[in-house]
């Protein structure tokens, strides 16, 4: 493939918010397209840099096609990727800084949702009992230790893989830590909290059971990310300006 | 030699030239553009990147479908998808082309002289 065209084509769609299959088709319609504007502006002139410039003027003005091509996604989509973009890693972005603000926003999430959830049964009932806001305190600080030690360890091998882990391998442990987060739940859910229970009750069970899902999450999350590799060659262009 | 028609002075009719081009033969993107240019006589100019825009509007609408060529055309080079009209596609082309006719009759009225 021509790196010159490759630019010029990832110069309109790089900003483009849309989902990746949909970019990636763009990538590869377009690059086929200035790639026959090439062949045929070549034939005329014999000389490949000025091919390539009449290859990159006809396809047209970058921002236009950009434009152009941002409107044909939905806003909804568009709305749900920068969503999704929000828990990305960034262009050059350190590991730990990732892992840190990942970790972050999934614990903030987390306790919004408890506290949404405390606060919905407060309306309902009009009573509080400290036993329900005893596990948010001290499972808070182990959400957020678990996500940044998850994410830390993950994010290598998951957003650039390097062949550590194979997709199948992901699958099958997905499925076991899935297990095992179910199970955990389901002997919770069958022995209400109390101040008596035994430590494996009341500590083990749910961490088991919030480590396992948190991992499972992580992992069928990479998965996905696993399937960016075909647009790594793409994405990893330097777009000089 | 009159002066080149330039992509934005169509930009509204593009639809409809597409689906004329496709309603005649399948194509790619880069063929629509040289069919269109054709038909125009060297007198009708775009930016070829502009079609794409259009080309994805009018297959989320369901105005013609889209499949990447097959390998055993012989051709080396990148993949491309290939464009063909659907039915709603053709009926679309046929009430673009009643409004196209109404628009000349009354624009070229006015625009002519003969209001």
């Amino acid at each position: 493939m021509n790196k010159s065209l490759m630019i010029a084509v990832e110069r309109i769609v790089r900003p483009i918010v849309a989902p990746r299959d949909r970019k990636q088709r763009m990538r590869e319609e377009l690059y086929a397209h200035i790639d026959s504007i090439y062949i045929e502006e070549f034939e005329k002139s014999g000389d490949e840099a000025a091919a390539c410039d009449a290859a990159t003027t006809r396809l047209g003005d970058p921002e236009v096609v950009r434009a152009d091509l941002q409107v044909t996604i939905p806003y909804w989509k568009q709305t749900f990727i920068r969503w999704d973009q929000m828990f990305a890693r960034r262009p050059k972005e350190p590991r730990l800084r990732f892992s840190f603000r990942v970790s972050f926003m999934a614990w903030a999430f987390t306790a919004a949702g408890y506290l949404g959830a405390f606060a919905l049964g407060f309306l309902m009932t009009q009573e509080i009992s400290l036993l329900e806001i005893i596990p948010l305190i001290i499972y808070m600080p182990i959400v957020f230790g678990w996500n940044f030690f998850v994410i830390a360890m993950c994010a290598q091998p998951f957003l650039e893989p390097q062949g550590v882990l194979e997709k199948k391998r992901g699958v099958v442990l997905a499925g076991i830590l899935f297990g095992l987060s179910a199970a955990a739940t389901e002997l919770l859910l069958l022995n209400p909290f109390t101040w008596d229970q035994p430590p494996f009750m009341f500590f083990l069970l749910p961490i088991i059971a919030f480590i396992a899902g948190w991992g499972m999450f992580v992992l069928v999350v990479s998965l996905f990310r696993i399937e960016k590799r075909q647009t790594i060659p793409w994405e990893t262009l330097e777009l000089a300006d | 030699m009159e002066s080149p028609i330039q992509g934005n002075q169509v930009r509204g009719h593009l639809d409809t030239m597409i689906l004329s081009i496709l309603d005649r033969e399948e194509s790619h993107g880069f063929d629509i553009v040289k069919r269109l240019e054709q038909a125009g006589e060297g007198s009708l100019k775009l930016k070829e990147g502009t079609i794409y825009p259009v080309l994805y509007r009018i297959e989320d609408a369901g105005l013609v479908k889209a499949k990447w060529e097959k390998n055993d055309s012989g051709r080396k080079g990148p993949r491309r998808k290939i464009y063909s009209l659907t039915s709603k596609g053709r009926k679309k082309l046929e009430a673009g082309r009643t409004e196209w006719t109404q628009f000349v009759n009354i624009v070229g009225a006015i625009v002519g002289g003969a209001a």
